[in-house]
């Protein structure tokens, strides 16, 4: 019985825990959909009334609108890049036993360990002593962003591809299938999932990065999220509140389609994995 | 083979390639504001012989360790607890929620943060209203501010591996502990913390590999109070004192990779452990 | 007979994967029309040998023919043999109908022939109906069928089946191996079905392949196998046997003389053997008689291989006893009788244990190799 007892009160222990964290997490986002609304822009709360002035505001915004552009062409081109590659190598990687392929992960997984920061700089010194003309260039930041998320985009495909059983491959090569054929009917088919996850991980991760970023933009190049950080130095009004709510909202919206569309697959095979 | 090309070649030409060139740039001359193409020494003699280095140096690391131990004591819990749940939905919603720091951009988050912990903030507010506290507390524009917002941000990325650990851990393992007549907490302590040990190290490494490199955070929420090495590589980017940079990259490299490699250190000695039992 | 006669013929087949032979030197020859299989304890080199024949390794060295055509480097897909996979490797994304017309497609056949060939198969299989259900919606043996249809539905040449009831529980299973027959009499396919399996061999085969080490041990129909086995590994493999070494007294005209541990024991056998020579001798446990030493007391001495012994265990099977005999030298066999028998012995009991001189088989190959 006492026993019993003891795990009780560990349970509600951990419950608490977890409720409490839940919170933290969601708070910040919270207090900014919230704050959006806010009429004053001096006293984040109690907000003082409900406004839309900032919407309004954010939206006419021409560095924003700039930014937006600019980090819906980069996120776009890391993902194809990122997807193309990453499944190539994940592939090779869980099909093929060869020499060296153990040196061959590690040398795709040594981006990882890189600070973005360092990331940022090696790119730009890279830019600017060699392709002078990448720097400054959305597509400069995509191959930034490429090598960042590209040891993601590579586990999760590798997850992915485990899971497919190399006897479907022999089983459609059996019936008759050759090599291209069970690649696009068989394997393909089923790597869908790494694909939509993948591909939302590159997206997001793209979309949202400053810290290597920041050393390889101009002013016209520059994408949403340091427009945001640059005008948050300058001032801090709900406007920056409303343009994140939107975001927020806009995110959130994609990843529930997603989970949607992935249901009934097991995302948890995915943990620790695309993180 | 044509698979693993393209990507390698990728990799080779910017990351390799890239990492060359800054090795080079590392040992160029700067000099009142002008970099020369000059082979020095001298920004490698600078950062090792200035106090002011080693104390930014002692400052970032002991930013990460800080973020990292909270990250994996908060962490381990809620994975724990999130493998508890059977309930699907809520499962999903409840990911959803621990997660969605990751889905919106950091500055997003860290302005979230401004909200809160500022002078007029909301967390601020709160403690004014109890009885016992009258001055408004700084939470922003130091450490603190930095320390939580960097928990917020990261805690996904201790709390990741240790679920996919502990949900891998078959459940007739803790059945048999119990069945040889341990208590839940001793199977806990004896069967599952071990057993779920590479989870928690790997979200560790994740954790102050991503804490020590963290530059909007520490810009936003640290205001001109907390200097850490990446805010010094923006500065000098900036001041173009590029072959410093250069050397305040590789040092914070040398730092990421030398707490890797003893955390790998400490995971295999877990696994030998398991291995002789 | 013909070369035409055969669907498939190795001739000495090799197949290593570095330093480990997993196919040692095997001939065989498969008949058109013929349901022939393979048996052997795991990693006999059954799947081996039978991926070779599907195209999925290639054999080290000899040649390997289907249909006369030496296929020994020609991949998968180009073969006109379809295998049954072990973990019969439905695709997942697809429904029942189009993992059976998948092979149909990728020949690029009419759309309606496919649906045509699709739903009689279906029908064959007994899966009409079924042709829009998702695969993960089956039961274990509608899976099977699904995966038997898939193959067969391209009317291959040979079709191969990998231990395919391996995963059915043991019911299913019986009812299944009845059903594959049928079907295969039906076709008239040759199939090649690889087991680990003893009964599931003997009930379905035209002839089996005992495989061990990779290396074939005997090829013949069940009942041969069973009756006459050629080496100890066979004999102790298929059915229970008592395996007993023993040396040669005398030979000649289709019959040896062999002397087991003091006794002598009478056994046909067409054999040239030599005297003094060592050989292993099997002896199933039903063709031991047992009989009351009380009861036939005086007429005992006089016949040939009758032995007295004392009953030691006895072990109930259903439908049949099984006892454990000790003999005076303290040599230990079983005897199998049906369990409504008129005598029942006890433990203790003193009996004549008798076999006739045509139950044993004498097998020269006494390397006591196999398990």
């Amino acid at each position: 019985m006492t026993e019993k007892r003891r795990i009780d009160v560990i349970s509600i222990g951990l419950y608490t825990l977890l409720t409490a964290v839940l919170l933290f997490m969601i708070a910040p986002l919270v207090f900014v959909i919230i704050n959006s609304f806010n009429a004053s822009s001096f006293s984040p709360w109690p907000p003082t009334g409900f406004s839309l002035a900032w919407y309004r505001e954010v939206l006419d915004y021409e560095p924003f609108r700039r930014g937006f552009r600019n980090s819906i062409v980069t996120a776009l081109g890391t993902t194809v890049i990122a997807l193309v590659l990453g499944s190539m190598v994940a592939y090779a990687l869980s099909r093929y036993r060869f020499r060296g392929r153990g040196l061959v992960q590690a040398i795709f997984f040594s981006p990882l360990i890189v600070p973005r920061v360092a990331i940022g700089l090696m790119m730009f010194v890279l830019y600017i002593s060699m392709f002078s003309s990448l720097f400054g260039t959305t597509r400069g930041v995509m191959l930034a962003h490429t090598l960042l998320v590209l040891p993601f985009v590579i586990t999760i495909f590798a997850a992915n591809i485990s899971g497919i059983n190399p006897v479907l491959e022999e089983a459609a090569q059996d019936l008759g299938a050759n090599p291209v054929q069970t690649f696009i009917k068989i394997t393909l088919p089923q790597m869908r999932v790494g694909f939509i996850i993948a591909g939302l991980f590159a997206f997001i991760t793209s979309f949202d990065e400053v810290e290597a970023a920041i050393f390889l933009v101009r002013p016209a190049s520059n994408t949403l999220p340091i427009e945001m950080f640059l005008y948050l130095e300058q001032r801090q009004t709900p406007a920056l509140a409303a343009l994140s709510s939107i975001l927020i909202v806009l995110t959130l919206a994609v990843v529930f389609i997603a989970l949607a569309v992935l249901r009934g697959h097991d995302l948890r095979r995915y943990a620790g994995r695309g993180g | 083979m044509f698979l693993l090309a393209p990507g390698l070649l990728f990799l080779g030409l910017l990351f390799a390639w890239s990492m060359w060139i800054m090795l080079r740039y590392s040992f160029y001359s700067y000099d009142g504001g002008n970099l020369t193409k000059d082979w020095s020494l001298e920004s490698w003699r600078r950062f090792f012989s200035d106090r002011f280095y080693w104390d930014i140096l002692w400052r970032t690391a002991k930013l990460g360790f800080t973020v990292t131990a909270i990250s994996v004591l908060i962490g381990y819990p809620i994975a724990y607890a999130l493998t508890r749940i059977r309930r699907q939905r809520l499962l999903v919603l409840m990911y959803v929620m621990i997660f969605s720091p990751l889905l919106v951009s950091v500055v997003v988050r860290s302005y979230g943060w401004l909200l809160l912990l500022g002078r007029q903030g909301f967390v601020n507010q709160a403690l004014t209203s109890l009885p016992f506290i009258d001055e408004p507390r700084r939470l922003v524009f130091n450490s603190t501010g930095v320390t939580i917002a960097l928990v917020h941000i990261l805690l996904p990325f201790a709390i990741f591996p240790m679920v996919s650990v502990l949900t891998q851990l078959p459940p007739s393992l803790k059945e048999a502990a119990m069945d040889l007549g341990a208590t839940r907490l001793q199977t806990f302590y004896k069967v599952v913390l071990p057993l779920s040990m590479p989870g928690i190290i790997a979200g560790a490494q994740i954790v102050f590999v991503l804490s020590i490199s963290a530059l909007v955070t520490p810009l936003l929420l640290g205001g001109g109070r907390v200097f850490v090495l990446s805010k010094l590589i923006f500065q000098n980017i900036t001041e173009l004192n590029w072959p410093l940079a250069a050397v305040q990259a590789f040092v914070l490299l040398g730092m990421a990779l030398i707490i890797l490699a003893v955390f790998s250190r400490l995971n295999r000695a877990t696994y030998a452990a398991r291995g002789s039992d | 007979m013909a070369q035409d006669d055969f669907d498939v013929r190795l001739t000495d087949i090799t197949k290593r994967f570095g330093d480990a032979v997993a196919v040692d030197n095997i001939s065989l020859s498969v008949r058109r029309g013929e349901f022939f299989s393979l048996l052997g304890p795991s990693g006999c080199g059954k799947t081996t040998t039978l991926r070779m024949i599907a195209g999925f390794e290639h054999p080290t060295s000899g040649e390997l023919r289907i249909r006369d055509r030496v296929v020994n480097n020609v991949p998968a897909f180009k073969r006109e043999t379809n295998l049954v996979f072990q973990q019969l490797a439905l695709f997942p994304h697809m429904d029942v109908f189009d993992n059976v017309a998948f092979g149909l497609q990728i020949k690029k056949l009419g759309k309606q022939e496919i649906r045509t060939r699709v739903m009689r198969m279906l029908d064959v299989v007994q899966l009409e109906g079924f042709d829009r259900r998702r695969v993960g919606q089956l039961s274990g043996g509608q899976q099977q069928r699904v995966a038997i249809a898939r193959s067969l539905v391209n009317e291959p040449a040979v079709l191969l089946l990998d231990e395919p009831l391996g995963a059915l529980d043991l019911k299913l299973r019986l009812q299944m191996q009845l059903e594959l027959k049928a079907l295969q009499q039906r076709l008239g396919t040759t199939f090649i079905y690889v087991t680990h399996d003893q009964s599931e061999a003997l009930t379905m085969s035209d002839r089996i392949a005992v495989m061990n080490r990779g290396k074939v041990e005997q090829v013949d129909a069940g009942r041969e196998i069973y009756l006459r086995p050629k080496t100890a590994f066979v004999a102790r493999f298929i059915g229970e046997t008592n395996l007993i070494r023993g040396i040669v007294r005398s030979c000649g005209s289709g019959e040896a003389v062999i002397e087991i541990q003091g006794l002598s024991l009478r056994i046909r056998t067409s054999l040239p053997l030599n005297e003094r020579e060592e050989v292993d001798v099997s002896i199933r446990p039903e063709t031991l008689q047992l009989q009351s030493r009380a009861e036939d007391a005086t007429h005992h001495n006089g016949a040939a291989n009758a032995f007295p012994a004392r009953v030691t265990g006895v072990t109930f099977f259903g439908s049949t006893l099984r006892y454990q005999m000790t003999l005076p030298s303290g040599l230990v066999v079983d005897a199998q009788r049906l369990a409504g028998d008129a005598t029942i012995f006890a433990v203790g009991d003193e009996v004549i244990v008798s076999v006739r001189p045509d139950g044993p088989v004498v097998l020269r190959d006494a390397d006591g190799a196999g398990a």
